[in-house]
């Protein structure tokens, strides 16, 4: 209640102030950008197919279908991410001029498990599209523990770490555009799923670029669930941790006896 | 249907890999005594497996191999387990007070450091002298076995103090009459170092046993065997509870290699003599070492690494 009083008292304070003319010019332009936006939006559509993937006993990574359009007259970039996460990391430095060792620990927070992009090698090629849409626009979100001077070179060197898991990529090779109807131009991407791209929700995005802007984005949802046995040994081990612990002594030492029971009988051992 | 899907790792492998490499460090567990820690782990990172869940998944393929290394041995009368519940006691002291070491020293910020050149002058210190101490016994000619070999040729400084200890007990399977202070105070300083370095330390206690014991070759690798089933017992279920790091089908994976591995290692290892086995561990120590000091000598191609491991 006293906040909508304190709103009204407001309002009236700045009409008394600012001449009518202003504010309805104000809010006409707010009115243009918002029907320019939307309508860039709606030119923007992406699906994944499939969108959701299972994991069972035998997974080893999946491929996955993006499809959409965007308007006429500009380019794809289509970006998947991850949840931020938590990654410990050692940093590595020269010891007495001579010893490449580990010489300290530092923490990544918030800092998005999946990175992928895709999108033409001409807009690869792009001055500031890695600032805009690739692995540096997120830079200023991820917090480094202990604050370090050097954190742009440390990002630099986590994004490599990731390049060579296969969970951060620039592609540049699988967009295919599929001709242009209506003012709509039509984008297929065959994108790569790594197996070690973990169970969990993941963001796709697709952004229209006219040169270096932005003029629409649209994004969908992937998920990825672990099933049968993965998930049945999943939640035993973050469920019921000693009992898990105790099952995995128990079937080694079984296996070990029966092996060793094996070659008995087959008159190796003695 | 090649590959499968680790739920605790987060990643999948081709099975025959897992079972190949399960068999190769299984031979060397039967062959040796060693449970092979030093050398699987890095060998799973490289597969793609992350260190902290390598290191504990590969305690808990060990327990298996070193089950069925144990039973094979004690079938051949090969396992002191006088001798190995000393170790054992001394190793879980040591172990203890080590963690408390390495604690001191990350909370002073030198425990890198420290680990790196424990690694390396102990790879190299002991892959170095048992490589000379067996080639000499193989130039010999005789080739005599590790029982007549390890007897003393003349009574050393070092003889006459082992002597002089109090608690002398018969050590029957090994052949030996020594303080049961001995095994109590060299398994502590083994769990030390194995506290330190992250390993199991059965690469350490081979050597301790052969040349500061004095127990011969073949009991050596029977009671370290024994003695690694037990402490790998403890860090898997420790590492289970504790980190969620233990991955059970890659586990179950190299332990079926690892255990038919442990098996035909068992056989080879009764076929060679003494020095033939001490050179052979000793190259591979050795391997490893110049591995490591490598990795620490050349530039690394990216400056940060994933933290845990060995």
């Amino acid at each position: 209640m006293r906040y909508t009083k304190k709103s009204c008292k407001l309002l009236n304070t700045t009409a008394s102030v600012v001449p009518l003319h202003l504010i309805l010019a104000f809010i006409f332009a707010i009115a243009v950008v918002m029907a320019t936006d939307n309508c860039n939006a709606q030119n923007v559509s992406i699906k994944a197919d499939p969108s959701h993937i299972q994991i069972s006993a035998f997974y080893d990574g999946t491929s996955i279908k993006a499809t959409g359009t965007i308007p006429a007259g500009t380019d794809i970039v289509v970006r998947i991410t991850g949840e931020g996460e938590e990654i410990h990391l050692k940093k590595k430095g020269k010891v007495g001029g001579l010893l490449w060792m580990n010489t300290g620990a530092i923490t990544f927070k918030n800092i998005p498990a999946v990175f992928m992009v895709y999108t033409t090698p001409e807009m690869a090629k792009m001055e500031n599209l890695n600032e805009m849409l690739g692995y540096f626009s997120v830079k200023d979100k991820v917090e480094i523990e202990p604050v370090d001077e050097a954190k742009e070179f440390l990002f630099k060197e986590f994004t490599k770490l990731k390049e060579e898991e296969g969970v951060y990529i620039i592609d540049t090779k699988s967009v295919k555009y599929n001709g242009t109807s209506n003012g709509e131009r039509q984008f297929e991407i065959d994108i790569n799923v790594p197996p070690k791209m973990k169970p969990g929700e993941y963001s796709v995005e697709a952004y229209a670029l006219s040169g270096s802007n932005i003029v629409g984005k649209a994004d969908t949802e992937l998920i990825i669930s672990l099933i049968g046995f993965p998930a049945w040994i999943s939640g035993l081990a973050f469920g019921h941790e000693l009992l898990y612990g105790i099952m995995a002594v128990v079937v080694a030492v079984v296996a070990g006896l029966v092996t060793g029971m094996i070659f008995k009988d087959k008159g190796g051992a003695h | 249907m090649l590959h499968m899907y680790l739920p605790i790792a987060g990643n999948s492998v081709n099975i025959l890999i897992i079972l190949g490499l399960g068999g190769f460090v299984g031979l060397l567990s039967g062959i040796f005594g060693v449970g092979g820690g030093f050398l699987m782990t890095p060998l799973l990172i490289m597969f793609g497996i992350p260190p902290t869940v390598a290191a504990a998944s590969d305690s808990n393929q060990i327990v298996g191999a070193s089950t069925s290394g144990t039973l094979a041995h004690w079938r051949l009368g090969n396992v002191d387990y006088k001798m190995g519940l000393l170790l054992l006691i001394g190793g879980i002291i040591g172990g203890t007070l080590g963690v408390q070491v390495i604690k001191i020293l990350r909370a002073m910020g030198n425990a890198d450091f420290l680990i790196n050149i424990t690694y390396v002058i102990m790879l190299g210190g002991d892959g170095g002298y048992m490589f000379w101490e067996s080639l000499q016994g193989l130039k010999k000619g005789e080739a005599p076995p590790a029982e007549e070999e390890s007897a003393p040729k003349k009574e050393s400084a070092y003889a006459r103090a082992l002597a002089a200890l109090p608690f002398q007990t018969d050590f029957e399977k090994s052949g030996v009459r020594i303080s049961m202070l001995l095994p109590l105070i060299f398994g502590t300083l083994v769990g030390v170092l194995a506290a330190i370095m992250g390993v199991g330390g059965g690469f350490i206690m081979v050597p301790v046993m052969v040349y500061l014991l004095r127990m011969p070759m073949h009991v050596v690798v029977g009671t370290s065997l024994f003695q690694i089933l037990f402490t790998c017992v403890n860090v898997t279920i420790m590492q289970a509870y504790s980190n969620h790091t233990v991955d059970f089908v890659l586990a179950l994976l190299l332990l079926i290699g690892s255990t038919v591995g442990a098996q035909v290692g068992t056989k080879i290892s009764k076929r060679l003599k003494g020095d033939q086995l001490k050179i052979l561990l000793a190259c591979l120590v050795l391997l490893v070492c110049v591995k490591m000091l490598y990795g620490l000598l050349a530039t690394p191609d990216i400056m940060v690494a994933i933290a845990g491991g060995h």
